[in-house]
């Protein structure tokens, strides 16, 4: 886990597998065994396949209840969204989706701690780097749909 | 470590304008406890260029590779650029000057290189160390009056303090500081010894330094 001055420590009986602490460390030094950066950029080329246009979803895996996006969708389901990093967001843009969603990333749902925190990071300088390439409305973050909207599908 | 910050990606793009080929070169060692040219930020800021690149509907590759440590020929000789026609080092200033040394291509900085410091948590550096070559620590408290004083004074503090802050508005008094922590100390009456000025010429006179053969 990663704790809130941004060091890493390891319990293996809290350990979830969700990767922040790979996705935290500096000189990517942590690896998970078949969910490392290299494979989620893997299963994002897989995913979008020249399917230019696309709208590629990353979502939460802790959030039961995700926000419909409308038009066409990939998604890909993560154990933690920090695991699509800016660099695998950038990479889904550059590969011909027209945007990136993150969708689900929700404080009440989240079980590891400070994600939440160290996501708002993550898109906050992401959404820095689209502003500069005038490309702000690739990038959509969303929360969790209402028990209406869930009511109402 | 030396601390660094990423340049504007705009200037970056700036920089680099012209260049087709252009190989990402990162540091395995303060710039990437920096967070501004390790192995992560290398790569995103290799797609954000392939990103800008393609929608600017050019073909322009960037590539990546990060070194153990720039500011060592023994590190850097690895390096291979003969395929590209420049490079951007994500290091400090000395990273770019060996490899601009050792590489026939131009070579451009992506960060601005901004003090040796300490870390103070994720992300935040504490300027402590401005290499001025006549260390003054041991009669200040350890804190650094030429890096951490506004003005650098040797005398402090001047006129432009108030309730501990330095007129400038961005940082605490660096004289209040070491007044405060030589007195917790109990030997605030060093301060009373002090009267000489600092002796800014050690460090134009001391652009090399060799351990046999003493500086140049």
């Amino acid at each position: 886990m990663v704790n809130a001055d941004g060091s890493v420590r390891f319990d293996a009986q809290i350990c979830h597998a969700c990767g922040a602490c790979a996705a935290e460390c500096p000189a990517q030094a942590i690896s998970l065994e078949g969910h490392s950066e290299e494979e989620t950029m893997r299963r994002v080329e897989r995913l979008l396949d020249g399917d230019v246009g696309a709208t590629l979803v990353f979502a939460c895996g802790c959030t039961p209840n995700l926000p419909w996006v409308p038009g066409h969708v990939h998604t890909l389901t993560l154990t933690c969204l920090l695991r699509a990093s800016e660099t695998t967001a950038l990479m889904a843009l550059h590969n011909g989706a027209a945007r990136v969603v993150f969708a689900g990333c929700v404080e009440a749902n989240c079980r590891y701690p400070h994600a939440r925190e160290l996501m708002d990071r993550h898109i906050s300088r992401l959404k820095d780097t689209l502003a500069v390439l005038t490309m702000e409305s690739a990038l959509v973050v969303l929360g969790e749909s209402s028990e209406e909207d869930v009511h109402l599908r | 470590m030396i601390v660094m910050r990423h340049k504007p990606l705009d200037e970056i793009r700036r920089m680099l304008s012209g260049w087709d080929r252009v190989l990402l070169v990162g540091c395995g060692t303060c710039a990437t406890v920096a967070l501004a040219g390790g192995e992560q930020e290398v790569a995103t800021l290799a797609e954000a260029l392939r990103l800008a690149a393609s929608r600017e509907g050019m073909t322009r590759v960037f590539d990546q590779r990060v070194l153990q440590r720039q500011c060592d020929p023994e590190f850097v000789e690895e390096l291979v650029a003969g395929e590209f026609d420049a490079v951007l080092a994500m290091g400090c200033g000395a990273g770019v000057a060996l490899i601009s040394e050792m590489v026939d291509v131009p070579v451009f900085p992506a960060c601005d290189t901004l003090f040796i410091g300490t870390s103070q948590g994720l992300g935040a550096w504490q300027a402590e160390c401005s290499a001025c070559a006549r260390c003054v620590l041991g009669e200040t408290g350890g804190i650094c009056p030429v890096t951490r004083c506004a003005k650098g004074i040797m005398n402090g503090p001047c006129g432009g303090v108030k309730d501990g802050r330095c007129e400038l508005g961005d940082r605490d008094c660096a004289w209040v500081l070491i007044h405060e922590r030589l007195e917790h100390q109990g030997r605030g009456a060093i301060l009373h010894e002090q009267d000489a000025p600092g002796d800014h010429s050690v460090k134009s006179t001391c652009p090399r330094w060799d351990v046999t053969e003493g500086g140049r």
